[in-house]
């Protein structure tokens, strides 16, 4: 079964996230996404 | 087993996706290049638009978390569409190869019905004819059957009777032997009779005796008759005695009935038989006399005998008479 991790690092914190829910990974992905490049 | 990340680096913030599905990597990655480039891929791939198929419209919206629960579900279902046409794009379709049908034929149920009629049928228009058309399990019919069997009976009817008939013939025959008197000797055992006979006569001619035996009995009483015997030296010339045995017979006849002894010793025989025999009858010649039973000896009841004596027996004096 496929495992997914998702990480995100900002300075000292880091986020990291792992599913085999590429559903929920998409979401997440999405999210930071949009508020990333969306973010001036 | 091949692992894919992504890292997207704004600034300070770093994001990175680690999988090992290349499908979701990849459409990860074309929804950020979309949003980065601020364009389609359909715009992006014009050069191939047969490889790479346009991607619908996604409308972006800022959407706060509580309505993230009651917005998932369509979403989701849109996102499930999208991720079955990026299968498409990413992946030629496999096609599933069709699956092999069973081996087992399956016979259309009308067949088989009409078959089972048919059977049926024939069943009912056999059973209708005759019974004794019935198939035996030899597969012959009774009728058949019975026509085979009429000469198998007469032949095993024929069989007894001879069988019965040589059966009372050997009856007979028993009967017969049974009343009849001992049957007469063969051939063969007549021969070995007269072969035995033939072979006895030769053992005892062998002896010397028989020679004497044979004689017949009448001339040799007639000779012994005729003579009379005045003294021993008579005896010896009407005798004629040849072995030392025959020395000792006479000898022992001479001393019993001329001597009126009846019993000697060896020496008294000797004393008489030596100037006729030339030589002494030693003890030997004595057992062979003793073991035929024409001389005994006479036991010593008193045990004053210094000698062993002997007696001429009925039969010695017969045979010393028939010499």
């Amino acid at each position: 079964m496929s495992e997914y991790v998702f990480k995100m690092r900002k300075g000292e914190v880091e986020i990291e996230l792992k599913s085999d829910d590429a559903r929920f990974i998409e979401e997440q992905l999405d999210k930071w996404r949009e508020a990333l490049l969306n973010q001036a | 087993m091949p692992y894919y990340i992504f890292t997207f680096k704004k600034g300070d913030i770093e994001l990175e996706l680690h999988a090992s599905n290349h499908r979701f990597v990849a459409y990860q990655v074309e929804k950020w290049l979309e949003d980065l480039a601020g364009m389609k891929i359909g715009e992006v791939s014009a050069k191939a638009p047969a490889q790479i198929k346009v991607a619908p419209e996604r409308v972006v919206k800022p959407e706060p978390k509580a309505e993230v629960l009651e917005t998932v579900v369509p979403e989701i279902k849109v996102e499930e569409e999208l991720v079955s046409k990026v299968e498409e794009i990413v992946e030629p379709e496999v096609e599933e190869e069709p699956v092999a049908p069973p081996f087992v034929k399956e016979i259309p149920s009308p067949i088989i019905e009409e078959e089972i009629l048919t059977y049926e049928q024939e069943e009912e228009e056999e059973s209708s004819e005759v019974v004794e058309e019935v198939v035996t399990p030899f597969g012959v019919s009774l009728e058949e059957e019975k026509v085979i069997e009429e000469p198998v009976e007469e032949f095993f009817g024929e069989i007894e009777s001879e069988i019965e008939e040589e059966s009372a013939v050997i009856e007979e025959a028993v009967f017969n032997i049974a009343e009849e008197e001992k049957p007469a000797p063969s051939k063969f055992e007549i021969e070995n009779e007269d072969k035995f006979q033939k072979i006895l006569k030769e053992k005892f001619s062998s002896l010397n005796i028989a020679e004497k035996f044979a004689k017949p009995k009448e001339e040799e009483k007639t000779e012994s008759s005729d003579v009379v015997f005045k003294s021993y030296e008579d005896i010896i010339k009407v005798k004629k005695p040849i072995t030392m045995l025959d020395y000792l017979l006479v000898t022992s006849f001479y001393l019993k009935n001329f001597e009126m002894m009846d019993r000697y010793s060896l020496k008294q025989i000797n004393a008489k038989a030596v100037p006729h025999a030339k030589k002494p009858i030693d003890h030997a010649v004595i057992q062979d006399a003793v073991s035929r039973r024409f001389i005994e000896v006479v036991p010593d009841y008193t045990g004053m005998a210094e000698v062993t004596e002997y007696a001429i027996t009925q039969e010695g004096e017969r045979v010393a008479l028939e010499m």
